[in-house]
């Protein structure tokens, strides 16, 4: 075992272990998303690049909204906004799970004082026509990385598989830093001082929590998600999947919005889900068939890792 | 479907690590003898509530396998953890068995001609078994010469065999859901890791899912995940708990458990709760358990246990733990899965979650119990019970008035009538409380603990956890009358409703459950022996919908479903099939009185006079129908016997029987208004006599009209008497 890393003492060292880790894994370092999103896997960069036949490693955390976990900032762990850090691997290589349990490493958590657990998880996204098996880990009970073998993407069948690792960093800064309320949380301390989880986002959570469960117009609600499912069908329709994929995120966090509401009721509900499924399935097809058009450009481009297990058995056809 | 290039390239994108099967493999013959085998397949975390079942149906899949290839490998031993399945047989063979293929050709008189030389047809056989004529043999049997082709197959290594075996196998192996990984078409439960096979000292190498077989294992996942030297497999057990840090045996890992779990309680007198399902998923989880006690706050006790018991044993997969008085104590049993270097850090992360899990709960009680229970009703307005069936508000206001009704029928005392409504009314109100939306598992048992808060009558709080039951196949029953009142009309008003919008179940898909919940009403009417008529209370519930339902044949659809599910439930039971068809015409309205009768019948098949009874009856059936003549009535069975002209007797077995049936029916009718069904049918046993005296002595059809009409009759008379219970003719 590789000597004792100590832990982060901030959020944003924490990131930047990960950050680090996984730019030496070969994976791309992305920025995060500039849209609402409830999510890692919603970042395009997951999402579209899980379809298809081409090679993607990427790394980068996301701001993620969930405008039903609001609490005004008062709930020690629970919050309408949360950072994710994501990372992906297709085709997922033969020892992800050994790489993961080295980026723990790195931000100072030993696998041997520890008690790390896969524990069963099935994911499905009905939003986005996806689903995936894999595990929650646990790391002494309490849960802080999804990990996921991406089976479906816009319903359609991922060939190469995606793995993801999606890591809840304020879970895990929470773990590492010993607190109990992400406002407690050191995001970083430096000759200008401390500033905490809470001098950032307290104000945030709070006045947020009261759009979302107060203050958004349901009725211009409802009117916008009728405009983006309309533009996101066209602009499918003009083989443009990348804005057509904006119109789904836009959507998809609408329709959350109108939830945190309770604007809609349980079936309708469901027919809300329908409707945005219906619009990723749209994008994912369209955005198969140009990268097909475009070659697939980046199996030429990116190299593909040898791994000893993956070679295609005979009686693939 | 998109094909990629072929083309692999070495990677440098990926720091790529040694990976376990790197390393290379010296492909040698194993010794030509008999020896152990071990298969392993190594895998990542498999999900741990499969774990048994899989490893069971690889041992006899295998094993299966091998018989069919003429192999006697005697015992398999079959091992399971969450990284790995695998078999060891003490005693494997080094090759399949050798087999002569004896094809038979033409006689030896049609092969050669007079002159002895060969005719075409034996030239063509020599042609088709693509040998030399010269080297084909002659067999010689009882009916004369044959010329045959006889091939000698050696039977192929271990090496070839064993390999397309596992493959098959794991082909076969069923599993909840399949799953790929990487870049491979191979599908599994998660992605297999390695696959060993050693045969005694010799690994065998081979192609197995697209990777190289080897001969090596590895232990523990952090442990110890070096490769673990393997003399033979016979040492595969204890070379894993010795050296690897892994108990192979699921018995064994369990009983580890349990005992470990034991002595940590012993020692500070208290005892763990051990729910078996948890235990078995547990034992699932790890490679090599170590138990640590956890503990929290006392205040915390101050929750409802059930609270308590979810949150560790559901959410946590914790033990919980109690007194020797079964109160529980703040502390609880953590399984883990590894002996650390700092146990105590492990123990303060899990009390850490534990706390925060508890936190949170003590914070949703207290916002519940701010207000009343029948308070938190009223935002049921709000929750859609489904589209079309309006809120869950207007739901349980259907279930009171059906409550109200089945009370009422069922003759209760207007205390015990508000009992049922009241629960009725408030059973759906702890759903809109933060506690039922953090743990919805608790639905029903917090709006008990509510309703007792808000001063209901108890009766009233039992029956509203108790209106969920039975929640599946084989679940407790509400113990009270007004539990079981509100949990047939919560599922007649379900059934009913969804029906009524073309939500009634399809070949496998049943999404809102409506068979357990049709189940589920007949449970209670039987077992709880409530005699409702349900044919009436359909009526009553479509009728409380207040909307009409565009299918004017709902209650009949709603009712020949629920007959479909007491035919399950009589299979269930063991009972024979024959009853239910028995029983066709008494309709299922009355499930607790078809029940009865269903029950009598299955006793009464095991009487000694039971197979003449029926042949008796079935010879009245068939004579009967043959005529066309309308059927007697009456209001009871004696009644029936005033159809019969005394006066047309002649045949004293004529008399003996309409004496006799005189008797029986007159005893019989008293029974039926009870529901006695088992002694009706013992009453009809003395019938059987006095029928077979009269077809012995009479002529059924007799030349008189009148006396013939007479005597149909009087069977007509008999057969409503024999079939009162149950329909005798089809059993």
């Amino acid at each position: 075992m590789t000597a004792r890393i100590t832990k982060p003492a901030t959020v944003q060292d924490l990131i930047q272990r990960l950050e680090q880790f996984w730019s030496a894994q070969g994976c791309v370092i992305l920025q995060p998303f500039d849209m609402e999103i409830g999510a890692g896997t919603f970042h395009p960069e997951t999402f579209l690049r899980a379809i298809g036949p081409e090679p993607w490693f990427a790394a980068h955390v996301q701001s993620s909204r969930r405008p039903t976990d609001g609490r005004y900032g008062l709930h020690p762990n629970r919050g309408q906004h949360f950072y994710q850090y994501q990372v992906v691997l297709k085709p997922s290589p033969s020892d992800i799970q050994d790489r993961y349990l080295r980026s723990l490493q790195a931000i100072g958590i030993d696998p041997l004082v520890h008690d790390i657990r896969f524990v069963e998880d099935n994911w499905e996204s009905p939003t986005l026509g996806a689903s995936g098996l894999g595990w929650e880990v646990w790391l002494d009970g309490m849960e802080i990385t999804q990990f996921t073998y991406f089976q479906q993407v816009g319903g359609l069948p991922c060939q190469p598989v995606m793995g993801e690792l999606a890591y809840g960093v304020d879970r895990l800064a929470l773990y590492l830093q010993e607190k109990e309320a992400f406002t407690d949380l050191i995001w970083t301390k430096g000759p200008f001082g401390t500033v905490t989880y809470g001098d950032l986002f307290f104000q945030n959570e709070k006045e947020m929590s009261a759009y979302n469960f107060e203050h958004a117009n349901t009725d211009h609600l409802l009117a916008q998600f009728d405009m983006f499912e309309s533009e996101c069908l066209a602009l499918s329709e003009a083989t443009l999947p990348i804005p057509a994929y904006e119109m789904v995120l836009k959507a998809s966090h609408t329709f959350n919005l109108l939830d945190a509401r309770h604007a809609v009721s349980v079936s309708e509900r469901q027919r809300f889900i329908l409707r945005v499924r219906a619009m990723s399935r749209a994008v994912a097809t369209t955005y198969l068939s140009v990268r097909e058009e475009m070659g697939f450009p980046l199996l030429n481009s990116l190299e593909h890792p040898l791994q000893l297990d993956s070679l295609s058995p005979n009686k693939q056809g | 479907m998109i094909k990629k290039p072929s083309r692999i390239r070495s990677n440098k994108l990926l720091q790529q690590h040694a990976s376990p099967h790197a390393s290379a493999q010296i492909t040698r013959e194993p010794k030509p003898c008999n020896q152990p085998l071990l298969i392993e397949i190594a895998t990542e975390e498999l999900p741990a509530k499969s774990l048994v079942a899989l490893e069971q149906h690889f041992a006899s899949l295998l094993s299966q396998a091998f018989i069919e290839k003429g192999f006697s490998v005697g015992n398999i031993t079959h091992f399971s953890t969450p990284r790995r399945l695998a078999v060891c047989i003490a005693d494997f063979p080094y090759k399949e068995p050798d087999v002569t293929i004896v094809k038979r050709g033409p006689s030896l008189v049609a092969a050669y001609d007079a002159t002895g030389n060969p005719t075409p047809a034996a030239l063509a056989f020599a042609n088709s078994v693509n040998t030399p004529l010269e080297k084909l043999s002659i067999q010689e049997t009882s009916k004369g010469k044959w010329l045959t082709c006889s091939t000698d197959t050696v039977g192929r290594s271990i090496t070839v065999f064993l390999p397309e075996i596992l493959t098959q196998v794991l082909d076969k192996l069923p599993m909840s859901k399949r799953m790929r990984w990487g870049d491979n078409a191979y599908t599994f439960l998660r992605p297999i890791q390695s696959i060993t096979l050693l045969f005694g000292d010799t690994p065998i190498v081979g192609r197995v899912y697209g990777l190289t077989t080897q001969g090596n294992i590895r232990g523990h996942h952090t442990m110890h995940p070096a490769i673990l030297p393997l003399a033979s497999p016979m040492e595969y057990v204890t070379c894993l708990e010795k050296k690897g840090f892994v108990i192979a045996e699921t018995t064994k890992r369990k009983q580890m458990i349990r005992d470990k779990i034991a002595t940590v309680c012993n020692a500070q007198g208290m005892e763990a709760i051990i729910d078996e399902q948890l235990l078995a998923e547990v034992t699932g989880l790890v490679e090599y358990p170590e138990i640590l006690v956890g503990h929290f706050k006392p205040e915390f006790l101050a929750l409802p246990p059930e609270v308590l018991i979810t949150a560790m044993q559901v959410h946590q997969r914790c033990f919980a733990c109690q007194d020797k008085q079964g109160n529980l104590l703040p502390y609880f049993i953590i399984v883990s899965n590894l002996i650390s270097k700092d146990s105590r850090t492990v123990i303060r992360g899990n009390e850490r979650v534990m706390h925060a899990r508890l936190q949170d709960a003590v914070f949703h009680f207290e916002q519940d119990k701010k207000i009343s229970l029948s308070d938190h009703n009223l935002g049921l307005s709000r929750i859609v019970f489904q589209a079309g069936l309006g809120s869950v508000l207007e739901k349980t206001r259907r279930i009171m008035h059906l409550s109200h009704q089945m009370a009422h029928d069922l003759g209760m005392d207007k205390k015990s009538i508000q009992i049922a409504e009241r629960a009725a009314e408030l059973c759906k109100a702890d759903l809109l409380t933060h506690m039922v939306s953090e743990f919805p598992e608790l639905q029903g048992i917090m709006g008990k603990y509510y309703a007792q808060l808000s001063k209901e009558n108890d009766a009233v709080a039992e029956a509203i956890e108790a209106h969920y039951l039975p929640r599946f196949a084989q679940d407790k029953l509400p113990s009270t009358s007004a539990g079981s009142i509100v949990s047939i009309a919560d599922k007649i008003d379900s059934l009913i409703g969804l029906f009524g919008i073309g939500k009634a179940p399809t070949g496998d898909k049943d999404p809102f459950a409506l068979r357990r919940q049709a189940a589920g009403i007949l449970r209670i009417c039987i077992e709880n022996a409530l005699d409702i008529d349900l044919r009436q209370l359909c009526h009553i519930a479509r009728d409380s919908y207040g909307i009409t339902f565009s299918d004017p044949k709902i209650v009949e659809k709603v009712v020949a479903f629920l007959a479909e599910r007491l035919k399950t439930l009589c299979q269930e039971k063991q009972l024979p099939l024959s009853i239910f068809d028995a029983l066709a015409d008494k309709g299922i309205s009355r499930p607790l009185d078809l029940w009865k009768r269903a029950q009598a019948l299955a006793l009464f098949l095991n009487h000694s006079s039971a197979t003449s009874v029926i042949a008796t009856n079935k010879r009245v059936k068939n004579i009967l129908s043959k005529q066309t003549i309308p059927m007697i009535k009456g209001d009871t069975l004696g009644a029936l016997t005033q159809h019969i002209d005394m006066t047309l007797l002649s045949d004293p077995s004529e008399k003996a029987l309409i004496e006799a049936l005189t008797t029986v029916s007159t005893t019989i009718d008293p029974l039926l208004v009870n529901a006695n069904y088992d002694a009706i049918l013992l009453e009809l046993v003395a019938l059987q006599k006095p029928v077979d005296d009269f077809f012995d002595s009479v002529m059924i059809l007799d030349k008189n009209e009148s006396i013939k009409m007479n005597r149909l009759r009087l069977l007509q008379c008999l057969q409503q008497t024999f079939n009162c219970v149950g329909n005798l003719g089809v059993l």
